[in-house]
Formats: C-alpha cells, sequence, structure tokens
C-alpha cells in the first residue's frame, strides 16, 4: 500500500529521492501544494477504487492519514 | 492592502544568503532537506518577501520581524498588526499584506487532467469553464482560453480558502463565481493570481 502511494506521490512531486513514511506530512515533508494534493486525491481515487468526497481532502495531513481513509474501505 | 510578485530567477546568491539566515531553525532545516535548487528559492524568497512587505506594511527593519504560527498552523508576525500571506508557483512568488485577513494564490498555467476540474468544480464554475464548449482537451494546452478558466477557479478557490481559513474543504461547496468584490483575478504572463481580500489589490514589484 505504502509503496502504491509513494508512486502516486512522485508523480505529484517529481522527486524519487525523498523517503516517504507513514509519518511523511503531505504539504511540509514533500513538498506538496494544495494542486497537488487534490491531484493525488484524484489518482488515488482511480488507483485504488475508492470515493474520496472534497470534504476529507482537509484531514489529509500525512501519508498515513490518506493510508489509513483508504484501508477503512 | 498591497500585494508583491517576484521571480526567482532574479534572487542572487548573496540575497539567498542573506535571506536564509534570517530564516527560523525549522524553515532552515526544511530548505535544506529540499533536493531542487528552485525548491529551495521559492522558500527563501517567500521569507525574504513576507519580511519586506511586513517591514514596508509595519515600518520595522525587516531583521526584527519574528514569525510563530497559530494553533491551526496559520504563520503570523508577533506583536504585529498585519496579516500576510504567500503562495508560489513555477517561478514567481507573491505575497499580499494587509491590516485585515488576506488570501492570494498563484497557479502557473499548464495542462491538467480533467478529473480535477469535476472533483473541484460547482455547476457555476463548470458552465464558466466549458461555456457550452463540451470537447476539451485539457491535458494539452491548446484550449488556453479553458485552462485559464479553471485556473482563475482553482486560485479563486484557494484565496478564498487562505482568507477565510477553512482551506480547502469542501471544494465543490463554495462557488468562486458568487464572489465577485472579494476575489480580484489577475492574469499574467502564463499565470494567474487571485487575492481574497475586502480591499482592491494595489501591486508593487
Amino acid at each position: 500500500m505504502l509503496e502504491r502511494l509513494a508512486r502516486l506521490v512522485y508523480n505529484q512531486t517529481g522527486d524519487e529521492n525523498v523517503e516517504i513514511t507513514r509519518d511523511s506530512v503531505l504539504l511540509a515533508d514533500l513538498g506538496m501544494s494544495s494542486f497537488d494534493l487534490v491531484n493525488l486525491v484524484c489518482e488515488v481515487e482511480d488507483e485504488f477504487d475508492v470515493e474520496i468526497p472534497d470534504r476529507i481532502i482537509g484531514t489529509f495531513k500525512t501519508v498515513g492519514d490518506v493510508i489509513d481513509y483508504i484501508e477503512a474501505r | 492592502m498591497k500585494w508583491y510578485k517576484y521571480d526567482i530567477r532574479n534572487l542572487t546568491s548573496a540575497e539567498y544568503t542573506k535571506w536564509y539566515a534570517l530564516m527560523s531553525k525549522d524553515k532552515r532545516a526544511r530548505v535544506d532537506c529540499f533536493r531542487f535548487a528552485d525548491d529551495k528559492k521559492r522558500t527563501v524568497v517567500g521569507e525574504m518577501f513576507a519580511r519586506k512587505a511586513i517591514s514596508d506594511w509595519c515600518d520595522v527593519p525587516t531583521e526584527s520581524i519574528i514569525f510563530s504560527k497559530t494553533e491551526t498552523g496559520k504563520p503570523y508576525a508577533k506583536g504585529l498588526p498585519v496579516e500576510f500571506n504567500i503562495s508560489h508557483s513555477g517561478d514567481m512568488v507573491v505575497c499580499a499584506v494587509d491590516d485585515q485577513p488576506v488570501g492570494i494564490d498563484i497557479e502557473q498555467i499548464r495542462p491538467i487532467d480533467v478529473k480535477m476540474i469535476d472533483y473541484i468544480c460547482c455547476p457555476d464554475e463548470l458552465k464558466y469553464i466549458f461555456q457550452g464548449n463540451k470537447d476539451i482537451d485539457f491535458t494539452s494546452s491548446f484550449h488556453l482560453e479553458e485552462l485559464l478558466r479553471f485556473f482563475e477557479v482553482w486560485t479563486a478557490k484557494e484565496a478564498y480558502g487562505k482568507w477565510s481559513g477553512v482551506g480547502i474543504k469542501n471544494l465543490r461547496a463554495e462557488n468562486t463565481r458568487k464572489m465577485t468584490g472579494v476575489i480580484s483575478v489577475i492574469r499574467e504572463c502564463g499565470y494567474v493570481i487571485s487575492i481574497c481580500s475586502m480591499k482592491p489589490p494595489k501591486t508593487h514589484s
């Protein structure tokens, strides 16, 4: 799960040398913008076949938050 | 309300060193973690801009400004009657200052995934972007006018979210087409900038 999500994050940041863990903070640690985050959510919906309502995006602070949401579904 | 724009390609190495040294230990650590020089520059220019704009607005020396964060993570200048906001994209950094909340967002025009449009836009915004033309390929820059309209909507949502403090929650619920008078949209050399404020913007390069 983490590897698949990390691949999608790398698509947004373009930097594969940054280690991605469950604790990585999407905006601060990984240098993502809000635009990148929304783009990531759209890709996550396709990759993991889940629906993520837009009101949920603001609750995604870390990579682990996204994984927990996907796994709960 | 004043807003400023800066092209990071104009930043000299002496300026970089000067403003990097004024950053907090945490911010410097974040800059050090960035692999790409442009990411480092954008963050340092953000610091420079915030200090210069606040210095100009409050008439205090740039070096005397101390930044902190609220419980929700919003940065502020300790003890100074000023609100500020920063955004960057591509080679550009923008900063807005005011004596009341202000939000600013800039995006470089680039091809996008059409799914993103459906994800973030309400019916009024979709109508504005497409204007009756359903046959649009947003993955190429061929449909420039439609891309520009999309980024107008996106930056307006971002600027509004930063101004109100709600961030990017309920993206589709916020109709930026009904926010005229609060949001100013500027198209400039391959970028779109939106500013959300109760006062009209004045630009300073």
